[in-house]
């Protein structure tokens, strides 16, 4: 593994010591490229009160490639499937190194405020959500209480 | 390795190394029609012979030499990054030589106000050439011994372990000689005509500023992205490219899902880097040399360079020149960044004369495209044959075929040579376009 970068050393001191409101991202101590990640839901959305943990990892390119991101904490969302991946245009074709890990954090923060049906990952989420919204964000509401509680 | 490329089958900015032995001025021969066109360079020059000559010279030309320098930068990167050194090394190289790109200046991992100029001298002469290359090649597959290209990727790995030695040792090399020369220049006062004067390293340090994408220092003469005006260090340029070939977006994968089809070779797509900061598509960058600072490659020694009494006029596009009217020199260089005094430079389109694109220093995208296309192509085709065959053997043998046994394999015969024509055309047409690169 490489040494760390300037980059990823002064990211996660100011990750640490400032941190974006309602967002944390923790380097392990045995791995500095791999955090655990937290972000809370925003009030006013179905994610209000949840507390959602994430995977973020470093690949050895980044900042060139966009750093991986997943998510721990099972979440009804169309664009989150199953298995925590995250559909974000950001993570993928959008992404550029002038992107920093704070902001694309609050990027994935702000996806939890504002689904897009439109473009799902999660199909079947998707499908509800089209149809029936009001009973999308019901179960959304159901699943931050039962998975995403608040230690 | 019987083709390691002699001095000859160089690019001509190599002839910089023996007119500096000679103490001749350096004349750079790379001229500009050759740097619009790279392609062309290639031919005329024979750039390289074979795969493995041209990885030969790319490890020659990521190597950074002190003798090889260009307003107190170089050449060859430090090496913040290790991956995608994939450029064209030549290109970028003669961009350089040519001030149309900044060149490859050593960072500093820090810079403190309060440094004096002895504290600073200090940093910059703790600074290696180049960043600590590791040794270790990446994890390569395993090889399977019964695999019929396993001499081929035997020698490709035995190869590319060579090379990296090369590398490692030709860098050594560079770094010592630069060592020998520092030390008599500043430690016993020798006239070492590559060793940069303090009045320069001040000059180019004294106000360094961080580039925003690797947050490291370097001296204010940045390049300047032609859409959005900001800073960005050359070492951080070359790595910007296209993504690799890829199916177009998910709107249109999903009408192919829809409609039961596979993504088709032609619609694989290969789009211009975005700009980093804007998104602006077709990145590219300009720069501006300092007026004050002519080092090096097509300038003067830089153990001669001497602060001018004046207050040198830095030119960043992105800020007021001020009223100096030094600011704007006159020449004769047409390929000038058009800077109006106090004025801030406007974005450029793409095409622009002076603009340097990713695609630029990256010529053979298109090349990747076809291949990538190709490569989908004959897989999609011996699918359809498997397919095809398969159809047509469970036809036969659920015994519910209209026609009689002869009929059917006489059509899966057709089938099978009309599959057979196709790859085989697929195969012309790649062997010619592999061709038309080396020619």
């Amino acid at each position: 593994m490489a040494a760390l970068s300037k980059r990823i050393i002064r990211e996660t001191e100011r990750l640490v010591s400032d941190p974006v409101p309602g967002i944390t991202a923790m380097p392990h101590e045995d791995n500095l490229r791999y955090f655990d990640v937290t972000i809370e839901g925003a009030d006013q959305s179905p994610y209000e009160g949840g507390l959602f943990k994430l995977e973020l990892f470093l690949p050895e390119d980044y900042p060139m490639v966009a750093p991986k991101v997943r998510f721990l904490t099972k979440i009804y969302h169309p664009n989150i499937d199953r298995l925590g991946r995250i559909c974000l245009d950001t993570l993928k074709k959008n992404w550029t190194p002038a992107i920093q890990i704070r902001t694309l954090l609050l990027s994935i923060q702000s996806l939890l405020t504002s689904p897009n049906p439109d473009d799902p990952l999660a199909n079947d989420v998707a499908e509800c959500w089209k149809k029936d919204e009001a009973g999308a964000i019901q179960t959304a509401k159901e699943w931050t209480a039962k998975y995403a509680k608040k230690e | 390795m019987g083709n390691v490329p002699t001095k000859e089958d160089r690019g001509s900015i190599g002839s910089y190394d023996d007119a500096a032995r000679r103490g001749g001025p350096v004349v750079n021969s790379l001229t500009v029609r050759e740097i619009l066109n790279p392609s062309a360079t290639y031919r005329k020059k024979k750039y390289y012979k074979d795969k493995e000559g041209l990885k030969e010279q790319v490890t020659k030309d990521l190597i950074v030499s002190h003798e090889e320098n260009v307003d107190g930068g170089f050449l060859a990167p430090y090496g913040v990054y290790t991956h995608n050194q994939d450029y064209a090394t030549a290109i970028v190289r003669g961009l350089i030589s040519e001030r149309r790109i900044s060149p490859f200046y050593l960072p500093l991992q820090d810079l403190d106000d309060d440094w004096t100029d002895e504290q600073l001298i200090k940093e910059l002469d703790d600074l290696a050439l180049h960043a600590p290359i590791s040794g270790e090649i990446e994890e390569t597959t395993i090889l399977d011994p019964n695999s019929k290209h396993y001499q081929k990727h035997l020698q490709a790995q035995l190869f590319e372990k060579a090379l990296l030695q090369k590398r490692i040792a030709l860098q050594t090399e560079a770094q010592a000689r630069y060592d020998r020369e520092k030390k008599l220049a500043y430690g016993n006062g020798f006239r070492k005509e590559n060793i940069p004067s303090r009045d320069l390293l001040l000059r180019l340090y004294k106000d360094a500023t961080e580039c925003p994408i690797c947050f490291l220092f370097y001296p204010n003469n940045f390049n300047y992205t032609r859409c959005c005006v900001q800073p960005i260090c050359s070492e951080c340029f070359v790595q910007i490219k296209r993504l690799d070939p890829h199916p177009p977006h998910d709107e249109e994968e999903e009408r192919n899902q829809n409609s039961g089809e596979l993504v088709v070779p032609k619609d694989l797509i290969s789009e211009p880097a975005i700009c980093p900061f804007c998104a602006m598509p077709n990145f590219g960058i300009t720069y501006t040399p300092p007026q004050d600072i002519k080092t090096g490659i097509n300038g003067i020694p830089p153990c001669d360079y001497k602060r001018s009494t004046t207050k040198p006029s830095i030119n960043t596009p992105g800020k007021d020149i001020g009223n100096d009217d030094s600011a704007v020199v006159e020449t004769n260089d047409t390929l000038e960044v058009p800077v109006k005094k106090g004025a801030r430079r406007h974005s450029l389109p793409s095409e622009h004369q002076s603009v340097i694109s990713t695609d630029f220093i990256r010529p053979d995208w298109e090349r990747k495209l076809n291949s990538a296309r190709m490569k989908l192509a004959r897989r999609s085709a011996a699918a359809t044959a498997i397919h095809a065959s398969s159809l047509l053997m469970d036809e036969t043998g659920n015994g519910q075929v209209r026609s009689s046994r002869a009929d059917s394999s006489a059509d899966l015969e057709q089938k099978m040579i009309e599959q057979a024509l196709r790859l085989s055309l697929l195969e012309e047409e790649e062997r010619k376009s592999k061709q038309n690169i080396k020619s």
